[in-house]
């Protein structure tokens, strides 16, 4: 038989792979860094390397610098082999590798300079957000032109996986950067308030999904059975929770917003679907876990193994205690506390971080054709690893639960027992140094895994895959024809299961109930259906579509739309009606102004701006948040953390001078705070010339400002940014100048005055006094 | 891809192949078959139990629920009844506890007051009238212009008793600090007792 020879292109996979090791070892630093912010102030360094710039960094670049450089990695390296082709073109995998390093670094440099659309993991300005989507459609291209060329026909279950991430990345990614830019390096989120915050959380834990899961997922597939030398343990239950994943994951992005102002049906259904990801989640771990059977005792000297063991049952844990976490009640304890950081670092540290680097240990040897230049070192790194990872997350589990039960602790006079905020921060200071302790162990596992590997490569020498295969294919045999695969039993029950569900949206009571058992039964027969015909000799429905990479691509795009689609298109239907009834009125042009500071500083990283419907959560901050209050707010800042208090009813608490001095410096006014000082805010000024066109942009997005408004937006800014520096000259004695020069305390069209204006709004409407005065004003003219 | 060679010891027949790692074909464990079956079904009562027929309340309905009932609840004070707490000194201990937590950001550690923040408690001046009620009305719904919070939420009813007892025994203390805002209040003035009628109303 003829053969030739397929040399695989595995120099992009190293240069991943090296990125992957530079990157992780910069972001986690960075994460060492913020940490250390937290626990000591003073840590803080105004203007650039505050936490409020510098937690966007550190996320951005351990998601998609580290494990996006891996995963890239890992996917290049398992399919060439899994198709027995070449990656389709060397170019775009030179562009994919650039592109993507030098997104990375445009992050780099924006992020501490603080552009930014405050929409967490999705921080990057516009242009990036091009340019991401550029390189993903390289990475795309260049993928699907791999399977074409393939010379395996059936699809392994890892590259389903890999599948999966390419498609609902784009997906994602595109929906949730649709924003009008203002200038070169600014733009506002098309969507208003509610609508923004579940594009965004649907967004943000789909990116946990589809980046930090499925492709891990797949990397699994392909190098744990390799590292063991052991079969998968199910095929079928690879197809069961692979498509579990994809259809369930898509609909639990409503958890990061339980009791939120979100309606309720929505928030519902974000409880249950991530109740139902329970079990797809330990499908994936428990065929991880059973492909060891046989292989357990290789684990004492396998540092690889080790790896991926430990990786794979955190992955148990943490796809264990989303669910526990998405529960409302429990939710209600845990929102906006460290044990979301402990939950997220069980992941990060323990599944994307370990999978990494049992992956690197075990594939660079391979890549330089040599050994691993120090088993020891690895399986100290191992040690050393999990030690950060347990003190790590048990401190923030600590530290949350304290933080929760205080903000609720009513006291025997019936106030709230530690009223006031920065109480529930000293105590949890102490777990703040633990984290830190645990995370630089983590840190100098993961240097010593970048030793190591150097050492490695040097001690070989570049390889690349090559392989012998006949090169007359068989005979194409008779393919299935697509309807059949389209329309397949399994394909037309979940279409008839979810009809009749979706059903349940038209009807109330008792035919709800009756739609909901039909849909059920007919589930039940259909799994009876196909367990029996699994039994039968033909091949099965599933192991034919395996066999068509393209429409297996259009189920699973039509498998996570949907999800997406029930959820976000009532809240696009129902916002403008609630833009045209509410008694809320636009930010004036100055609050505009302060507002674009607040997000800019990233004070979201901190304060959530979303009062629960709990009576010790209004005692503390106010009346509770509705959808109004942040209708015209692009992006929304309703936060997922309270390091500091809500400020969603800030306006008016406290006088301008109080805000005056507290940024100036934050201790002064409440000792023991850890917020970073902004002294420099009272210096910098803003060009009010920009504002009509800021104005222009949220009128574009349906923020209704008027005409008129938009032109005088300047002098309006001036006029109410002097008011508030002549408030502060006479209420606190500042001197405020308009010029910048000797004893000069307050410039009068710095952000800090904006900021002041900003905060004095939040959560309230101006009277209706001087509303009623601009519609007169505008009948006169 | 090569089908079905050879049957693993322990995982059993292999199904298939590719680039070496073969596949089984393993039963689902039962256990995890029931948990995802047992999510499925309780998603849907859950659904039919708080939406479809509304049986149980959802939170915005318990949290009214508790504010009503806590509305409901709230007691009626009048000058007599805070002056006399005066006089018990556990209750003005207690006030002082949270005037120390709470107070002295904007009043400073003897009320003596803060420049461009609180005034000074110690004076015979008051802005928004001296009566007990006037000054339990301004702790209790605080003074949104002035930038006082409303701090009946966070002290509770008792804690907005202790600290108006404590700020009585404050007044006529004459610490230096800022300078006099406001009207001076005298005890039976005619001015205190009108603002104190109406206060009262509005509790």
């Amino acid at each position: 038989m003829e053969t030739q020879r397929i040399v695989y292109n595995d120099k992009v996979v190293r240069q991943f792979i090296w990125a992957s090791v530079l990157f992780g070892v910069i972001g986690m630093l960075v994460g060492v860094i913020v940490a250390l912010q937290l626990a000591f102030w003073p840590a803080n360094l105004p203007p650039l390397l505050t936490f409020g710039r510098l937690r966007p960094l550190h996320t951005n670049a351990v998601i998609f610098a580290f494990v996006g450089n891996m995963l890239f990695g890992g996917i290049y390296y398992s399919t060439q082999r899994l198709v027995k082709a070449r990656l389709a073109s060397d170019i775009l995998s030179a562009i994919h590798f650039w592109g993507w390093q030098l997104i990375i670094i445009s992050a780099v440099v924006t992020l501490p300079l603080g552009i930014t659309t405050a929409k967490e993991y999705a921080e990057l300005e516009w242009p990036i957000d091009l340019a991401i989507l550029f390189i993903w459609v390289v990475f795309a291209v260049n993928f699907f032109w791999m399977l074409a060329n393939r010379r395996e026909k059936h699809l392994y279950v890892a590259i389903w996986f890999y599948i999966a991430t390419i498609i609902t990345v784009a997906v994602l990614h595109i929906v949730n950067s649709f924003e009008v830019p203002v200038t070169a390096f600014k733009s506002y989120s098309l969507f208003a308030g509610v609508q923004d915050a579940l594009v965004q959380w649907w967004y943000g834990h789909n990116a946990v999904a589809f980046f930090l899961t499925t492709p891990i997922l797949g990397i699994m597939y392909y190098f744990l059975p390799k590292a063991a030398e052991r079969p998968v343990f199910s095929y079928r239950l690879s197809i069961v929770h692979f498509w579990g994943l994809v259809f369930i994951y898509i609909w639990a992005g409503p958890h990061h917003l339980l009791y939120t102002a979100l309606p309720d049906w929505a928030q519902t259904l974000g409880m249950i679907f991530s109740l139902m990801l329970w079990a797809p989640s330990w499908g994936g771990m428990l065929n991880g876990l059973l492909t060891l059977r046989g292989a357990w005792d290789k684990l004492r000297a396998d540092p690889v193994l080790k790896f991926f063991a430990a990786g794979v049952t955190f992955y148990g844990m943490s796809t264990f205690e989303g669910p526990l976490l998405s529960i409302k009640s429990v939710s209600g304890l845990a929102h906006y506390t460290d044990w979301i950081i402990a939950h997220v670092h069980g992941g990060g540290l323990g599944w994307n971080g370990f999978m990494a680097a049992g992956m690197f240990y075990w594939a660079v040897p391979r890549l330089y054709g040599t050994k691993l230049h120090s088993r020891g070192a690895a399986n100290f790194h191992f040690w050393i690893g999990t030690i950060g990872i347990l003190l790590y997350i048990v401190s923030m589990w600590v530290a949350g639960i304290t933080q929760g039960l205080m903000w609720r602790a009513v006291s025997e006079t019936g106030g709230l027992l530690y009223p006031n905020f920065v109480e529930t921060l000293l105590a949890i200071q102490p777990m703040y140094w633990t984290r830190l302790v645990g995370g630089l162990l983590y840190l100098s596992g993961f240097v010593l895994l970048a030793w190591n590997l150097i050492l490695t490569a040097k001690s070989g020498a570049a390889v690349d895959g090559e392989i012998e295969v006949p090169v007359a294919t068989e005979p194409r045999g008779s393919e299935v024809p697509w309807p059949k695969l389209l329309f397949g039993q399994p394909i037309i029950a979940s279409i008839v299961v979810m009809g009749l569900l979706f059903g349940m949206v038209l009807f109330d009571g008792l035919v709800s109930t009756v739609l909901a058992i039909v849909a059920l039964m007919w589930g039940v027969a259909a799994v009876a259906i196909s367990i029996r015909d699994r039994n039968s000799e033909k091949v099965s429905w599933h192991r034919a579509l395996e066999g068509r990479a393209g429409i297996f691509t259009v189920l699973v795009t039509i498998g996570i739309l949907v999800g997406g689609i029930a959820e976000i298109i009532p809240m696009v239907v129902s916002v403008p009606e609630t833009i045209r009834t509410t008694k809320n009125v636009p930010y004036s042009p100055l609050e505009l102004e302060g507002r674009d500071v607040f997000i800019r500083e990233g004070c979201y990283t901190c304060h959530s701006q979303m009062i629960r419907p709990f009576t010790w959560e209004s005692a503390r901050y106010g009346e509770v948040s509705s959808i109004e209050d942040s209708i015209f707010d692009h992006p929304f800042q309703w936060g997922s953390r309270r390091i500091g208090p809500d400020l969603a009813r800030l306006g008016g608490k406290y006088a301008d001078v109080w805000h005056y001095k507290h940024m100036l410096d934050p201790r002064e006014i409440s000792p023991g705070s850890n917020m970073p000082p902004y002294p420099h805010l009272a210096k910098s000024t803003i060009d009010f010339s920009n504002t009509p066109s800021k104005l222009r942009a949220m009128r574009n997005v349906g923020v209704p400002y008027r005409p008129e408004q938009i032109q005088t937006a300047e002098e309006e800014a001036r006029a109410t940014a002097a008011g508030i520096a002549a408030g502060l000259a006479e209420n606190a004695r500042v001197t405020t100048c308009e010029e910048p020069g000797d004893g000069c305390e307050l410039m009068v069209n710095s952000e800090l005055v904006a900021l002041i204006a900003y905060l004095q709004r939040l959560g309230r409407v101006p009277e209706p006094e001087s509303l009623a005065a601009a519609e007169t004003e505008e009948a006169a003219r | 891809m090569s089908e079905a060679q050879r049957t693993d010891e322990i995982q059993g027949e292999i199904l298939h192949v590719y680039d070496d790692i073969e596949e089984a074909d393993n039963n689902l464990p039962v256990w995890w078959l029931l948990t995802f079956y047992g999510a499925i079904a309780f998603g849907l009562v859950y659904w039919f139990y708080y939406h479809e027929y509304g049986i149980g309340k959802l939170q915005p309905q318990k949290y009214a629920d508790a504010v009503a009932a806590a509305e409901a609840e709230r007691s009626i004070v009048t000058d007599e009844s805070l002056q006399a707490l005066v006089d018990d000194a556990g209750t003005v201990a207690a006030g002082q506890e949270i005037f120390t937590a709470q107070c002295v950001a904007c009043h400073d550690t003897k009320g003596q007051g803060r420049e461009g923040l609180g005034p000074n408690l110690t004076d015979k001046y008051w802005i928004h009238g001296g009566a007990p009620t006037d000054i339990h009305a301004i702790v209790t719904n605080g003074v949104a212009a002035k930038g006082m919070p409303p701090w009946a939420p966070i002290l509770g009813e008792q804690g907005v008793k202790e600290v108006v007892a404590y700020v009585l025994t404050l007044r006529n203390t004459e610490v230096p600090g800022k300078a006099p805002e406001g009207e001076p209040w005298e005890p039976g003035g005619a001015a205190g007792a009108a603002d104190a009628a109406q206060t009262a109303d509005t509790e």
